[in-house]
């Protein structure tokens, strides 16, 4: 056992930090950034030597009574599958810092105190036990980003930036409203004791339509998607690898915390559109995306199609499908917040986001080129990376369901490989773009120092996945159980 | 291969080469229709192979079919200049 | 501690990255020390199963060791030292690395047991093999490299597909005869990434494509691993489909077609390489044991005869730059060495007696005559008559004889020329010892290639081809042109159905974006100003008015007050009596 709260802490740490840039000097706005960043993630390394695989109840919990009259507590609590998000949004947070570290120059103290409040919302988040808090730190999560997308983004940052604001704001109030009805419905807001009540179909349905919203926006299913192109692409470098590395992962976190285990007849009663808007997803994303002609809008549009592998996985409701969704949602915020540094990187020399005006990297910045190489195999799902698994897993569960699925799926993974290696060779090979030439382009030791570890993640997640599938299946265990489904055939794992 | 060189620029000695090389063609030939009746030979599995000369017959037609067969197919549909996908 | 089994693909993938870090004499021993050691590792390999590994809850087998495996072990081996005894001459590390990495992946597809480690040793050797090509650097190169790994990756994305519903189907992930489960999606899938591997027509394009661009070391490798690694899979996983038997024979002459319309002497041998793969994919169909021989005993010549084929021409490709037929010719004079090796390759391939091609591509042709399949009989008895006219007769005609045209050349370095002269011997020891071959082909053999029938029908075949080649040598000069061949639908083709993608998707995206911007923005922005119109008239209004009334009483009270005691005392007065009043007769 360890001696301090270690939830409360790796959730609260990054606000103390924030609370002391105001009061420091400009430039060492971004060593305070590093410094309570890195300290989370020690501060959280208990978690993950102390969890208890084999158990699938909340682990390191902590209830401190809040509000009686609205029998609201301050709870917090971990299980399998709140886990690796916390890690990744800790190891992430630590990376946009490096990431970020020249590219704001503008008004750094903001910046980092914005960023450092988002990683409290964003930790918070996944260690919330009941839905008040949950909420709390929903809403909490959209103004830092608001401001930084609006205040250190590119040209139309500001109307990236509201237009993510409106089309959250939508969600979230239709989150209100379900919560609310759920509380009165069944008079907890606990979610394993919601988990435990039984409420009607039609009161499922209105909350289940309620929350798809809210969370639809944010993962994104089509066809609400659109806000999300441009808030990535307007976004910076760090803004954009929170948002496709943690922020798309809430929506997902949320079927699986809320939509599945509160309200399973619901769930089966709107699979088939679901599993629909999936498939959709993914295919038309990918197509899009080779339609692409800025890079970041390509790597944006990118993860419409993977996250649609993602909603897919966890709408066939078998073991293979909700385990590979997972992990590919982990996967996926490695690979693209990487994908999104590197782009980071090189637009910090060329200011220019076109891929026509790039080329000939692999001359120019051998180093970055292959750091670049790994990433994109990775993306691919070049067995031995970790995207692999995951899509191997998420396809096999979807076969089980139905055949036509796993054949959209594979399709995704093709266009997926399409246009990867397009952008890769487009960027990399051939002659020097008009936008490339004369720079002093390779990479800088902290550079490289913030993309090694996401390459270590990559390898190891794809050599040994058994690292990140030992924690979740106890816990994905019980959440099939709660929605009462059959395992799937065919093997398994 | 001065040997080689000698042969083949010297018009004298190319011709002498190629009336040999008819010369060796015959032989193949008639090798091919009368030894399998002189040595022991294994049961044919077609009936065509038991035409005297097959072997050479069918060279000789695959050859020219195969040439004419893909010329024309070059004429007509197939050949595109050096340069076709470069644009 | 006793080490069971090492696996020799990899010892190769692995013992490549030691040459980065060693020059010199060094680096030239280890160059060639490797591969040996793999060949000595192959040969001494006892049957069995070795390198079980649980990941994912299945076996994962790297370590499948029988008859068939191992016969294509050693001449995956054996190439590779051949090909990096080619290749010392090269100063490149990164080829070397590559080369030994694609060796590697072959012989780890080779051993690999089941499909999930088929598949990684099966993207690792596309990704190697592409970055073979891609290492010549220039621009050709470069894009015929992405193509190759666009089309490979394909193919393997085709290929996880059908184990993933071979895993749902079945639940294991085994790799063994597919026939039971003939005409699934499973089944269909696998064949079709099987037979891109193998070049087969329509999926083929890739390869005439990719070889030629590579080094005049890369493309040695590249000739003798994919192509027949898949040819290992068909045998292991496909024997006796039917349909592959009118595949092969397919094959077989539609690279001999092509190769009459070539200028590209590499290329030229690359469609060869289909058409000698037909022959065994034809094996495959066929299925009976002499068949299955067949294809396993020619893939094993062909690996040596084609390798010292290319060996030959990316020599003349060394010493005077040229590729292109119209482009050369006389070199008898000053290659005369390079000319006999490679002599010797075209005989082979063309099965002339005594070669290694003779006793190989025999019991192929003999087992389509044994199943009585007259068609592929005829089929692939004309495809040997192309492969003697194109690469007997044209290439070297061209090549090495042809007009004069004065240009300056010289044997190439010693070490290709050793590399050429070791494949030459294999491939006359095999001819004349067909024996030592035999004895390691996966069932036993009771075949005998030389018969009276089979030599001379043989040589009548050649014989007569050579005569035609003479009479219509006019009709074969090169001219400097290319052929479509069907990746036209990935170079041309794709661009413009990318355009029409492009803008019908982008038109969507647009519709969509703008519905979406007007059921979310427009109603809030509509409320916002509706608030703003209420806040603006309404309230704000309100809010003024009251001041302004709160302002007219208070003026109109102030100009009440007078400033005279009666009237203060007379409105006192009637304040008490009222509420006296209101007290005694009020609620």
């Amino acid at each position: 056992m360890t001696t301090y709260p270690v939830l409360t802490v790796t959730t609260f740490l990054p606000l103390v930090g924030a609370a002391a840039i105001p009061v420091c000097r400009e430039r060492q706005a971004r060593w305070i950034g590093l410094a309570t960043t890195l300290s989370t993630l020690a501060v959280s390394s208990p978690l993950y030597f102390g969890f208890d695989k084999a158990s699938s109840a909340l682990q390191f919990v902590e209830v401190v009574p809040w509000i009686p009259s609205w029998r609201v507590t301050y709870a917090m609590g971990v299980d399998g599958i709140s886990l690796p998000f916390v890690f990744l949004s800790t190891v992430l947070s630590v990376l946009c810092i490096g990431a970020s570290w020249s590219a704001i120059q503008v008004r750094p103290r903001e910046f980092y105190t914005a960023f450092l409040i988002s990683e409290t919302a964003m930790i918070g988040l996944f260690t919330a036990t009941n839905f008040f808090l949950f909420y709390v730190f929903w809403e909490l999560m959209i103004v830092p980003m608001f401001l930084i997308i609006g205040t250190w983004g590119g040209d139309a940052r500001v109307y990236a930036a509201v237009k993510f604001l409106l089309f959250t704001l939508a969600g979230s109030l239709l989150m209100l409203v379900g919560m609310i009805s759920l509380l009165h419905a069944s008079g907890t807001l606990d979610f394993r004791a919601l988990a435990a009540t039984r409420l009607t179909l039609e009161t499922q349905a209105w909350l289940f339509a309620a929350f798809t919203a809210a969370f639809g926006v944010k993962v994104p299913m089509f066809p609400v998607h659109t806000w999300l192109p441009d808030a990535h692409t307007e976004a910076p470098t760090a803004g954009s690898v929170i948002l496709a590395g943690i922020l798309l992962k809430m929506g997902g976190y949320g079927l699986l915390r809320i939509g599945l285990p509160i309200l399973p007849d619901a769930v089966r009663f709107f699979l088939t559109p679901m599993i629909a808007l999936s498939g959709v997803a993914i295919v038309y994303g990918a197509y899009v995306t080779l339609a692409q002609t800025d890079v970041k809008r390509l790597i944006a549009y990118s993860s419409i199609s993977h996250m649609g592998f993602v909603t897919l996985g966890i709408f066939t409701l078998n073991r293979n499908g909700i385990e590979g969704a997972i992990l590919q949602m982990i996967n996926h915020g490695i690979i693209t917040g990487a994908l999104f540094v590197c782009i980071g990187m090189i637009y910090e020399r060329t200011h220019t986001r076109e891929i026509l005006a790039y080329g000939g990297l692999f001359k120019l910045a051998p180093v970055y080129s292959t750091l670049f190489a790994v990433f994109c195999l990775a993306a691919i799902g070049f067995p031995g990376l970790n995207a692999f698994v995951g899509e191997f897993l998420i396809i096999s569960g979807a076969f089980s369901v139905w055949r036509g699925l796993g054949v959209m799926a594979i399709w995704g993974v093709a266009l997926g490989t399409t246009y990867i290696l397009w952008l890769y060779a487009r960027v990399v090979l051939g002659d020097a773009g008009p936008g490339v030439r004369g720079l002093r382009l390779d990479l800088n030791v902290r550079e490289v120092a913030t993309l090694l570890p996401l390459v270590i993640l990559a390898v190891v997640i794809g050599v040994y996945p058994e690292s990140v599938l030992g924690f979740l299946r106890a816990s994905v265990a019980q959440l099939l159980t709660t929605v009462a489904v059959a395992h799937d055939v065919g093997g398994g794992l | 291969m001065k040997l080689l060189e000698r042969h083949l620029e010297d018009p004298g000695r190319l011709l002498r080469l190629k009336r040999w090389c008819y010369a060796g063609l015959i032989v193949l030939a008639m090798s091919e229709v009368l030894a399998p009746r002189l040595f022991h030979a294994e049961r044919a599995h077609f009936w065509f192979e038991d035409l005297p000369a097959w072997g050479s017959l069918y060279g000789l037609a695959s050859c020219a079919v195969i040439i004419v067969v893909s010329k024309l197919l070059g004429k007509l549909w197939l050949s595109r200049p050096e340069t076709y996908y470069d644009g | 501690m006793t080490v069971e089994w090492v696996h020799p693909g990899l010892l190769l993938i692995a013992g490549a990255w030691i040459l980065p870090l060693i020059r010199g004499w060094t680096k030239r021993a280890v160059m060639v020390l490797l591969p040996a050691l793999a060949l000595i590792d192959c040969v001494l390999m006892k049957p069995g199963t070795y390198g079980v590994v649980h990941a994912l809850g299945q076996e994962l087998v790297f370590g499948r060791v029988d008859r068939l495996s191992v016969l294509f072990s050693y001449v995956f081996a054996l190439l590779a030292l051949i090909g990096m005894i080619y290749a010392l001459h090269v100063d490149d590390d990164a080829q070397h690395v590559a080369a030994l990495s694609y060796a590697g992946a072959a012989l780890g597809a080779v051993f690999a047991g089941d499909f999930l480690s088929l598949f990684l040793f099966w993207e690792l050797m596309a990704l190697s093999a592409a970055l073979i090509v891609w290492l010549r650097r220039d621009r050709g190169a470069v894009a015929a490299g992405f193509r190759y790994l666009l089309v490979h990756l394909f193919g393997g994305v085709c290929l996880l597909g059908g184990i993933a519903f071979y895993w749902s189907q079945t639940g294991s992930l085994t790799f063994g005869d597919m026939s039971p489960h003939a005409g699934s999606a499973a089944f269909t899938l696998i064949l079709l990434a099987f037979l891109l591997n193998a070049a087969a027509p329509p999926l083929g394009a890739w390869l005439p494509d990719a070889y030629p661009e590579a080094t005049a070391t890369g493309a040695v490798f590249l000739t003798a691993f994919t192509t027949k690694s898949a040819v290992y899979a068909l045998i292991r996983g496909f024997a006796g489909t039917d349909i592959l038997v009118w595949w092969g024979a397919a094959m077989a002459v539609y690279g001999v077609v092509y190769a009459v319309l070539e200028n590209d002497a590499r290329r030229l041998l690359a469609y060869h390489i289909i058409s000698q793969v037909g022959y065994m994919v034809c094996g495959v169909g066929i299925g009976t044991q002499l068949a299955v021989n067949g294809s396993a005993s020619h893939a094993f010549a062909h690996i040596l005869y084609k390798a010292l084929l290319f060996m030959g021409a990316g020599a003349v490709l060394q010493v005077t730059g040229l590729r292109k037929l119209n482009e050369m010719g006389g070199l008898y004079k000053t290659m005369p060495i390079t000319l006999a090796l490679y002599m010797v390759g075209a005989f082979a391939i063309s099965a002339v007696p005594l070669f290694s091609g003779f006793v190989s591509k025999a019991m192929v042709v003999s087992a389509a005559g044994e199943s009585h399949l007259a068609g592929a009989f005829l089929l692939l008895t004309v495809a040997s008559s192309g492969t003697f006219l194109h690469t007997g007769l044209k290439l070297p005609y061209y090549m090495f004889f042809g007009r004069d045209r004065g240009l300056r050349a010289q044997e190439p370095p010693s070490n290709m020329l050793v590399a050429m002269g070791l494949a030459a011997a294999a491939c006359l020891g095999i001819g004349v010892f067909p024996d030592l071959l035999y004895g390691y082909l996966p069932y036993p053999v009771d075949y005998a290639p030389y018969t009276t029938r089979h030599v001379t029908a043989t040589l009548g075949l050649l014989g007569f081809t050579a005569l035609g080649f003479f009479l219509l040598l006019k009709h074969l000069d090169p001219e400097p042109i290319i052929s479509l061949d069907t990746d036209w639908f990935y170079r041309r083709g794709l661009s413009v159905s990318l355009a029409v993608t492009q803008r019908g998707l982008g038109r969507v995206e647009h519709v969509v974006a703008r519905i979406s911007d007007a059921i979310v923005r427009g109603p809030v922005l509509a409320v916002a100003t509706c608030l703003r119109e209420l806040d603006a008239n309404v309230i704000d209004a309100a809010a003024v008015g009251i001041g302004r009334l709160t302002q007219a009483v208070s003026w109109r009270l102030s100009r009440s007050v007078s400033g005279h005691p009666q009237h203060y005392a007379l409105v006192m007065a009637i304040g008490v009596l009222v509420a006296i009043a209101f007290v005694m007769f009020g609620p």
